[in-house]
């Protein structure tokens, strides 16, 4: 049972083997955000509910690329800070920038998935691009990154739920873009999922919401 | 001769000593900002709105951390005589002071080379509106999800006719003898904003203190509330 928190809010007291989003403070346990206060097996941890994509390393994130220069392209992975693939990366080999010309792989506006590879000075996030790193979709949406990033990295059901019951195809970063594939009816399903993840607060009962909502939805189209 | 503003133990408003004006802490009301929150402190009506953290321009970059700035603004419908829409010399300095109460509350420190805005909007004047204007932001603040050590809770003690009286309104600001502004991050134990207009004595000083502190629980309290309103309303739907 997780309870509802705010910034310098006691979470826990005791001794714990590790620790999220809270600050140690002697015995105490102290939230550092409004999020969902989890204590369990040594662990306490605070699910954030609002704030913007913080990178960590391994983060599956899509970004959309907002500049191509010979060496590199940048990439807006919607949070405070950009990221950048460097053209080796994307031809899996060393490269001669004056033979090779970046923009035949990437073009402003795509769309490309990858991983954060490194964080540089604590703001420079390198990205290594996925196997299939192209993105192609028939609608992207914006989800609270930090909801994004709790179902990602809680290997949520949710994600794949929702590609069950709607039938599109669905790809989620833990940055908060979701890209969809599929016609009207389905990208409209989709939003109606994303909707209800972003105007429920209550993590735990998100995945059944999801699926009234969803039943609901494919119940009135079939009538 | 000196007006008086207590008799018989109450003020102009009919309050008691110790008693806060009303207030109201509304979280999440604008939609395009980070974080956001209206305030409504006696007569004072406040929107808070965060953006940020964003892209730092080179000039004023901090390498080790985020960048906070804040403008605070009075509309020209705000006081009863139209005020000039251009910042006055009280409104930088407000400005200032609300970014130096707020940012010993905040961890920095995970955005460098980024920069927080904050906007204050007064849109109706009253007594206290840097007090109300550093509560609201607090909570803006934690809407917009910054890190934070403790919420930000900011209240006014002063002296009229004699007595110590906690959160003056417009006619206690301007006619007492003294006005001192505190802003407590409560859990940490410590002062993040300490003004003081007029003159007391220090006795009447830290009894002062204690009262503005038994003033900013309660403030907290509101805080706090205002804040599980927003993030548990889809559970109270049910």
């Amino acid at each position: 049972m997780s309870k509802l928190v705010v910034p310098g809010e006691i979470v826990a007291k005791g001794n714990f083997r590790s620790w999220v989003n809270v600050l140690k403070k002697g015995e105490e346990y102290l939230s550092l955000f409004v999020g969902r206060a989890e204590i369990s097996g040594g662990r306490v941890r605070v699910i954030r509910l609002s704030g913007p994509y913080i990178p960590k390393v391994g983060d599956f994130v899509i970004g959309v690329v907002t500049d191509v220069q010979p060496l590199a392209a940048t990439l807006d992975i919607n949070s405070y800070v950009n990221g950048y693939i460097l053209a080796n990366a994307f031809f899996k080999r060393r490269i001669d920038p004056s033979k090779f010309d970046l923009s035949n792989k990437v073009n402003i506006g795509d769309l490309v998935a990858a991983r954060v590879k490194k964080i540089e000075r604590g703001k420079d996030i390198v990205l290594q691009p996925d196997q299939k790193w192209k993105v192609e979709g028939d609608a992207i949406f914006y989800i609270s990154p930090a909801k994004a990033h709790y179902l990602y990295a809680s290997r949520s059901r949710i994600p794949s739920k929702i590609k069950e019951l709607t039938g599109a195809e669905l790809r989620l970063g833990a940055n908060g873009i979701v890209v969809v594939k599929g016609d009207l009816k389905k990208i409209e399903m989709v939003k109606r999922a994303l909707d209800v993840i972003e105007s429920t607060y209550n993590l735990n009962g998100l995945y059944n919401e999801i699926i009234k909502v969803l039943n609901k939805d494919g119940k009135s189209a079939d009538n | 001769m000196e007006n008086q503003l207590i008799i018989n133990g109450k003020r102009s408003d009919g309050r008691g000593p110790t008693d806060l004006r009303p207030l109201k802490i509304d979280v999440g009301i604008i939609k395009n900002a980070a974080g956001s929150s209206y305030i409504e402190h006696g007569k004072n009506k406040i929107i808070v709105a965060i953006y940020g953290p964003k892209d730092s321009h080179r000039y004023g970059m901090n390498l080790e951390k985020a960048t906070l700035r804040c403008r605070y603004h009075m509309s020209p419908f705000s006081t009863e005589e139209r005020k000039n829409p251009q910042p006055s010399r009280r409104e930088i300095e407000i400005s200032k002071v609300i970014r130096d109460a707020l940012e010993p509350s905040l961890i920095l420190e995970n955005f460098p080379k980024t920069m927080i805005d904050i906007f204050v909007e007064v849109l109706q004047s009253d007594g206290g509106s840097r007090s109300a204007s550093i509560t609201a932001a607090s909570v803006a603040l934690a809407d917009a999800g910054i890190p934070m050590k403790d919420l930000v809770e900011a209240v006014a003690v002063g002296k009229v006719n004699g007595t110590l009286v906690v959160d003056l309104n417009d006619i206690e600001d301007k006619e007492g003898e003294a006005d001192m502004p505190v802003a407590f991050m409560l859990n940490e134990n410590k002062i993040t904003l300490l003004q003081m207009d007029g003159k007391m004595t220090v006795e009447e000083f830290k009894a002062g203190l204690m009262m503005a502190m038994e003033a900013a629980k309660k403030i907290k309290e509101i805080q706090k509330e205002a804040l599980l309103k927003k993030y548990s309303h889809d559970e109270n739907k049910k």
